[in-house]
């Protein structure tokens, strides 16, 4: 140490120029956006005969997850991403050199995944084969509470009509979340007291209001009881068909669901009911994920 | 190990030792928004350049998720501050570089203040 202070000492004294050193700069900037990764994918692979070097990697996430990195196999660095602390960073003063001609690659556990249930937003009835005889239409919207629309059967005419709900659901952050999961449920209820005619309730949903629905599922009565799925909803799972899309998220933020009672029995004592239509959408974190380095 | 030591005092033990200095980051960058930003340009270096980013801090009250992008607006990295997060900051021991030319634009998620400080320099 006494050497080094007499060494430098003289520098000034010396009247030496300051020589400016530039450190080996990072040029390669990878960014990747990943969903949930169970098997290791590669991330960037280095030139023939060349070595990758290491020197910051940084996660961004709107959800939980552990993001673990390898050298090839060799798993050298987990990042742990939790929501109040979204984005973890961690940089090498000393360059991490990966084993030359290995591939960095990437897996992801723990993924924590958020499921939201929305009822509608808005309830409007539509004729059905001419008609739209629902009453308390509003009481559709929302998430089930026990508030239903009904469509009585009639004494002197058949009565009929469609219900459609449009939802807002959205998520402000969706650029950054994956849909896992996509499930529709019926809250509904079809009660026949008179066995007059057949009463039916038939369940729709389609993507955008460009396209015809899709019709899921037809019940109907014709003999004196019910069938109550007030508690215990219909529920159909539809995530293939919106992970089918080009836009998953716009199918998302378009979709409508209809519901449509019919009675063609004359009579009264026959009833079509709905609560609700609700829509549960499960989500995982789309992990931004950023490496810089340089390959020698 | 052993000859590396040795080297080293030789060094000091010379009469006109050499004294290096790392390079240093004499652009600091400070831009606040407001509103919500895409692809809003923040760094342009001189004609041909290259930027060498060395450390970049960003900060907003409310939670939103910055986006950093560089040439035909592709992002290079995102991110995301939260209530707990408020404040992120990173520094790069080993300088980002550029391309000659390219600038660093910033995209953010909602409108809301944020405040976004990028340090380094061009060559």
């Amino acid at each position: 140490m006494k050497h080094n202070i007499q060494a430098n000492n003289n520098v000034p004294a010396a009247n030496q120029q300051i020589l400016l050193t530039i450190k080996e700069s990072s040029n390669i900037i990878n960014h990747y956006s990943l969903g949930i990764q169970p098997s290791k994918i590669i991330l960037w692979t280095p030139g023939p005969q060349k070595s990758i070097y290491l020197t910051s990697v940084q996660v961004s996430a709107p959800l939980a997850a552990s993001i673990l990195l390898s050298d090839n196999d060799i798993n050298f660095l987990s990042l742990r991403v939790t929501q109040p602390f979204s984005t973890v960073s961690q940089a090498f003063p000393s360059a991490f050199k990966l084993t030359t001609g290995n591939s960095l690659m990437l897996s992801t556990s723990d993924e924590e995944i958020s499921c939201n249930t929305s009822g509608a937003l808005t309830a409007t009835q539509v004729d059905y084969n001419g008609r739209s005889d629902f009453t308390n239409v509003n009481n559709a919207i929302g998430l089930s509470n026990g508030t239903l629309a009904s469509l009585n059967s009639g004494l002197l005419s058949q009565t009929r009509g469609r219900i459609v709900l449009q939802y807002s659901m959205l998520p402000t952050q969706y650029k950054y979340l994956e849909i896992e999961q996509v499930i529709i449920k019926y809250y509904c209820s079809l009660n026949l007291t008179l066995a007059v005619g057949v009463s039916s309730m038939i369940l729709y949903w389609r993507p955008n209001t460009q396209v015809d629905w899709i019709k899921l599922q037809e019940i109907s009565l014709s003999i004196i009881g019910s069938v109550n799925y007030l508690t215990n909803p219909i529920e159909y799972d539809i995530t293939d068909m919106v992970l089918g899309a080009s836009d998953p998220w716009d199918v998302i933020n378009n979709l409508q669901t209809s519901f449509v009672g019919t009675h063609t029995g004359l009579g009264l004592g026959n009833t079509v009911q709905l609560d609700a239509i609700e829509i549960k959408i499960c989500m995982a974190g789309k992990n931004q994920i950023t490496v810089f380095g340089y390959e020698i | 190990m052993d000859n590396n030591t040795k080297l080293m005092s030789i060094v000091f033990n010379l009469e006109d030792p050499i004294f290096t200095r790392e390079y240093p980051s004499d652009i600091v960058l400070f831009r606040t928004f407001t509103t919500l930003q895409t692809n809003t340009p923040i760094w342009t270096p001189s004609a041909d350049k290259s930027i060498f980013l060395t450390a970049l801090q960003v900060s907003a009250p409310a939670p939103l998720v910055v986006q950093l992008n560089r040439v035909n607006n592709a992002a290079f990295m995102s991110i995301a501050l939260t209530t707990t997060l408020a404040t992120y900051g990173i520094s790069f021991p080993s300088p980002i570089e550029f391309n000659l030319n390219e600038i660093i634009s910033i995209t953010t998620s909602v409108a809301g203040t944020v405040n976004i400080t990028l340090l380094g320099y061009e060559l």
